[in-house]
């Protein structure tokens, strides 16, 4: 429960900063974007798909308006269950505010690694974009992609648990940009983005280690096809580097994502992490409730 | 035999469709292209339904308040025959000049849209000519779009 209120504590203060200048944006109605263009919720936050973050401003609000999303998403693995649940504002679709807190649960394997049961690592996570060039939707009859710059600052609360592995840091900062285009002829969200990042299986076991300790660029992209308006189904890679020496991999998924109205949206995915700590790579079922306007 | 078939077939179309006042007394040079539409009737009855959504719509309605539904819906569907390839030819203001000073927003703009999805979704179209006349239209935003 402690957990639970702490989520609220932090979860709570975009969202108030996003109300209050909702209240003024408000004449300007809401949730003028059309419906899934505000993509779902990243595992870290940011409005994109479920690994990789979009170049699109997270939640409904157009330029004069005010959007956001609050998730909940769990990824279970074979032999880990990851959590995130967290909040992002868009404000006036050029600037995103985003907040997660993720717990990854060792199961079996906290017993084997010496850390207990169930031992579980958690993360708070702090991002923001900024759209910079280029409109997704409406530049159909132009090359430019939709471009923005993001950045995560990463708090990983398990230092001690982290240097006993070698792993120097417990706080990271990730740099990222992010290019999306949709082609509405062809039904076709395509995102491609790099990220610098030194993080450890996204910052969960911490940032840095034995094999480097510079921000590394990494690849992430994504391509949706959409079924119809409110259903797209789409693959997702991205690359993660092997910092610690303990063979991590990249990192997929195969989803689907329904949006049923602009304040709901279910994705549900098949996803492979790649490698985390123990051979064999960590497969499952991710899914993701966003609540969003 | 078969020509009589035809010829009977044809007047029997134009006699029902007559008696319900939906004819409109024009093909576009290229029916082909907007098939999926219904050709250009079907244009005509989309849009006929997508000016009433839009004269009903609370966010965009009074913008609509004034418009003689019969002649903008014959100017909609002139410019998405022309969009689509039908070979129309729209005969309206040019889309910066006849919306400047408005004050219409991306969100007024996609109220339309989505108006316009409705109507498509109601006129049984396709999800992929739905797509492929959304993808033309949305440029459009840049010059209605009051900056």
């Amino acid at each position: 429960m402690a957990n639970l209120s702490k989520v609220f504590k932090y979860a709570l203060a975009p969202i108030a900063a996003g109300l209050a200048l909702t209240s003024a944006a408000w004449s300007q109605g809401y949730s003028g974007k059309l419906l899934a263009t505000g993509g779902v919720s990243t595992v870290e936050g940011a409005g994109g798909g479920g690994l990789a973050p979009w170049a699109l401003i997270t939640g409904y609000g157009t330029e004069n308006q005010i959007g956001g999303a609050a998730f909940a998403t769990i990824v279970n693995l074979d032999d880990y269950r990851l959590r995130s649940v967290g909040a992002a504002v868009g404000f006036y679709d050029r600037v995103e505010i985003s907040f997660a807190q993720q717990a990854f649960d060792t199961r079996d394997v906290g017993t084997a690694l010496g850390l207990g049961r169930g031992y579980t690592f958690k993360q708070n996570i702090f991002g923001a974009k900024v759209k910079i060039a280029g409109d997704a939707i409406y530049d159909q009859d132009r090359l430019l992609p939709q471009i923005s710059v993001g950045v995560q600052h990463k708090q990983n609360d398990n230092g001690n648990v982290l240097a006993a592995l070698g792993i120097p840091h417990d706080k990271g900062t990730d740099y990222y940009i992010t290019a999306s285009k949709l082609f509405i002829d062809q039904r076709l969200l395509a995102n491609v983005g790099v990220r610098f990042t030194k993080a450890n299986q996204i910052g969960i076991l911490g940032f840095g280690g034995p094999n480097g300790d510079k921000l590394k660029p990494q690849f992430e992209g994504s391509l949706a096809f959409l079924v119809r308006r409110d259903l797209a189904l789409g693959v997702e890679a991205r690359t993660k580097r092997d910092f610690i020496g303990l063979d991590e991999s990249t990192a997929w998924d195969a989803f689907v994502a329904w949006f049923p109205t602009k304040n709901a949206s279910l994705t549900v995915a098949y996803v492979d992490l790649g490698r985390i700590v123990i051979p064999g790579r960590q497969r499952g079922v991710y899914a993701s409730l966003q609540l969003s306007f | 035999m078969k020509k009589t078939i035809l010829i009977a077939l044809t007047a029997a179309t134009f006699a029902l469709t007559g008696l319900n006042g939906a004819t409109f007394a024009k093909a576009a040079p290229n029916e082909a292209a907007i098939a999926g539409f219904g050709g250009y009737d079907g244009l005509m009855k989309i849009n006929l339904d997508l000016v009433a959504r839009v004269k009903a719509n609370p966010l965009i309605g009074s913008l609509f308040k004034d418009t003689d539904a019969t002649r903008l819906a014959t100017l909609l569907s002139d410019q998405f025959c022309e969009l689509l390839g039908g070979g129309c030819t729209y005969t309206g203001n040019d889309m910066k000049a006849a919306h400047q000073g408005m004050g219409i927003k991306t969100h007024h703009f996609n109220a339309l849209a989505e108006d316009l999805q409705r109507a498509m979704d109601a006129a049984g179209v396709s999800q992929s000519e739905q797509f492929r006349l959304i993808g033309k239209l949305a440029p459009m935003k840049r010059d209605i779009n009051d900056q």
